[in-house]
């Protein structure tokens, strides 16, 4: 970490004719990511293929971004936007297509980056922020862990070559619209998972009370694949499945593992692995050759049991927040 | 992870265990970080500093039991002083896990919170962490922990800082460098305020921090030199030390260097160098072989400058803020 020289490092606001630099940033990020990860899409190696994501970007409200050139020529950018749904309570919000640094780039310059967007943001009542890295850039993740940011969520990849049986007994099997009574036990297991230490993530009563309702249409949906493990007449687990939407951290053709869960008490039985295994299959039969799927890294059961099945993280979304007492805590100067 | 840990509280009987525990971490971390000092890698020695930890005012614990075997422990304390509002802390000799299960922070950390969250109302959490313990680091940054502040050390004698600037000199503070005491202070509240470091600072904490390096003239153990323009004789920075008592990562012979500022006129022209090689010419000569710092690693100028100036972190404070909602909105209609 060398003392950036100020005469070489300048930081300016990300306007709509950086387009073209940030694209070219974010081809550089692929192709490094690309060397330990081969299954992500060579395609957005070229710049052209970011183009309509940063375009994406640049048009939503509030958007706010920074670039970095060194000696002149563009090194590295962070853009992003504020999010104002309730769960996320105003947000500043980068996707991972909303930073990069170019070959050779210190990563320290997205410190320098951070400061300048982040001010936009902390000024305008944003103290909860978030970003994404790779874990195949260590140094630049180890820059954000610097500047007080920890990880919150694990996008993961691995092939969808799973195969394997459910235990004895248990039947799986496609579950639809008709099975929403039998499966209403299952509904409220990924929150109520999520809201346990250490991952203490909150879920509203309000939003909790319409699962029913939303699994309800979502059981009709002609695109997902719900999986069920169930048992004389009791569901036991179920595991839903969907093409995935295509991003530089998705293989082309991949499905998603949207989301599973097993009752508490059935755990350690390999329903999931089963569940996976027929999710798999099919995606298989669809043409696919990887899944993915994500994870609170603070959520240990999930942790474990999504890093046990061999799910590997291509990036992280990284979350500070910041003490909303420096609003008024600041003596002007 | 082995099998299946039990997790128990923290009692007086498992004192013995716990200081196995940090005196075998103490010699993984001394094997590759010397400025860890041996005299911890006894169990009898590390005793005295986790009991220290488990008697602290408002203390709680968990251990972590592995076929009847304690495989960790965290013990931590619930501050209710300013400015760190209603926070737990772990100290660094209050928290161990055996080397093959670095995992086990996490079940550590889920269950000793729990009851600071639910109970106390404690929504911050300030964990020590040493740096070459990389698998523990990555345990506690995957529970959202992101870095705040670094403690770090060098040798007195190692290669000097280079060739320092000839028109400035060092004296000793003198009773009447009050204002450019007063100065100082400002100087080191106004570059935690500032962006990416948002560190809240409230008029009264200024008044105080204020009056404590004024204070600083009076303590006859303390040195405070202060850098002056030859020429002009004015002040152009001005450094604290003092001898620390030994701890974890603080060796017997250390001279601690509390604090080194360069007023904004004078920077980039060597006067934090000046200052730094004073202080470790004066601690070779008080016989302290190891300088140990420590800063905000969000601060940009303060992060590089110390690394620059050759000190290696060997323990990181980690934070997370956990969203303060989850203390109702636990999804229960």
């Amino acid at each position: 970490m060398a003392l950036p020289d100020p005469g070489r490092v300048a930081v300016t606001p990300l306007v709509a004719e950086d387009r073209e630099a940030a694209a070219a940033l974010l081809a550089a990020r692929q192709r490094r990511v690309r060397a330990s990860r081969p299954e992500l899409p060579a395609r957005f190696e070229d710049p052209a293929a970011f183009r309509p994501l940063l375009d994406v970007l640049l048009a939503r409200d509030g958007a706010h971004g920074v670039l970095a050139r060194v000696a002149g020529e563009p090194a590295a950018f962070l853009l992003g936007y504020p999010r104002m749904e309730k769960e996320w309570a105003r947000a500043a919000w980068s996707p991972i297509e909303g930073s990069a640094l170019g070959d050779g780039a210190d990563p320290e310059l997205i410190r320098d980056l951070y400061a300048a967007w982040s001010a936009h943001f902390v000024r305008r009542g944003f103290f909860r922020q978030y970003v994404h890295a790779s874990p195949h850039e260590p140094d630049l993740m180890a820059a954000w862990v610097r500047t007080g940011f920890g990880q919150m969520q694990a996008h993961a990849v691995r092939d969808a070559s799973m195969s394997g049986g459910a235990p004895t007994g248990v039947t799986v099997r496609r579950a639809g619209p008709e099975d929403i009574d039998l499966v209403e036990p299952l509904l409220p297991l990924v929150a109520q998972a999520l809201m346990r230490p250490p991952a203490y993530a909150m879920r509203y009563p309000e939003d909790v009370a319409t699962y029913r309702d939303s699994w309800a249409e979502e059981l009709h949906q002609p695109g997902a694949y719900h999986w069920l493990a169930e048992e004389r007449g009791r569901a036991l687990a179920m595991a839903s499945f969907y093409l995935a939407e295509p991003g530089p951290m998705v293989p082309d053709g991949a499905w998603e593992l949207a989301l599973a869960m097993t009752l508490p008490e059935e755990r350690g039985r390999g329903l999931v692995r089963a569940l996976a295994a027929a999710g798999f299959a099919a995606a298989r039969e669809a043409g696919a050759g990887h899944v993915i799927t994500d994870w609170r890294t603070a959520s240990l059961p999930t942790h474990r049991s999504w890093t046990a099945l061999g799910f590997v993280p291509t990036h992280y979304r990284l979350h500070r927040h910041i003490d909303e007492r420096i609003a008024w805590a600041a003596p002007p100067g | 992870m082995s099998s299946t840990p039990r997790i128990a509280a923290f009692e007086q009987q498992h004192l013995d265990e716990a200081a196995r525990l940090v005196a075998e971490r103490q010699a993984r971390l001394h094997a590759v970080e010397p400025g860890f000092s041996q005299r911890w890698c006894d169990p009898a020695q590390a005793r005295i500093l986790v009991e220290a930890a488990a008697t602290a005012e408002r203390a709680s614990g968990v251990v972590a039991l592995l076929d009847g075997r304690m495989a960790g422990f965290l013990v931590g304390s619930l501050r209710l002083n300013a400015p760190w509002e209603r926070s737990g802390w772990v100290e660094l000799a209050g928290n161990a896990v055996d080397a093959g299960n670095p995992d086990l922070a996490r079940d550590l950390f889920a269950a000793w919170s729990e009851p600071l969250v639910r109970e106390m109302g404690a929504f911050r959490f300030l964990v020590n962490v040493p740096v070459p313990d990389r698998e523990a680091m990555e345990a506690w940054h995957q529970l959202g922990f992101g870095q705040m502040h670094a403690y770090g050390l060098r040798s007195t004698e190692e290669a000097g800082p280079g060739e320092l600037p000839r028109e400035f000199s060092i004296r000793r503070a003198a009773p009447d460098d009050e204002a450019v005491m007063a100065a100082t202070s400002e100087l080191i509240w106004r570059e935690q305020v500032g962006p990416p470091s948002y560190s809240p600072i409230t008029a009264e904490q200024v008044a105080s921090l204020r009056a404590d390096y004024v204070e600083e003239l009076t303590l006859d153990e303390d040195h405070v030199w202060v850098a002056v323009d030859d020429a002009t004789g004015e002040a152009l920075g001005v450094s604290i030390s003092y001898r620390l008592d030994p701890d974890l990562d603080v060796p017997d012979d250390n001279m601690k260097l509390a604090s080194t500022t360069t007023f904004p006129a004078a920077r980039r022209r060597g006067v934090a160098r000046l200052l730094v090689a004073e202080v470790l010419r004066n601690a070779r000569e008080l016989g302290a072989a190891w300088c140990v710092t420590d800063w905000r690693t969000s601060s940009l100028r303060a992060s590089r400058t110390w690394t620059s100036l050759g000190f290696r972190p060997t323990h990181v404070r980690l934070e997370r803020r956990l969203d303060e909602r989850i203390a109702w909105a636990d999804g229960a209609a």
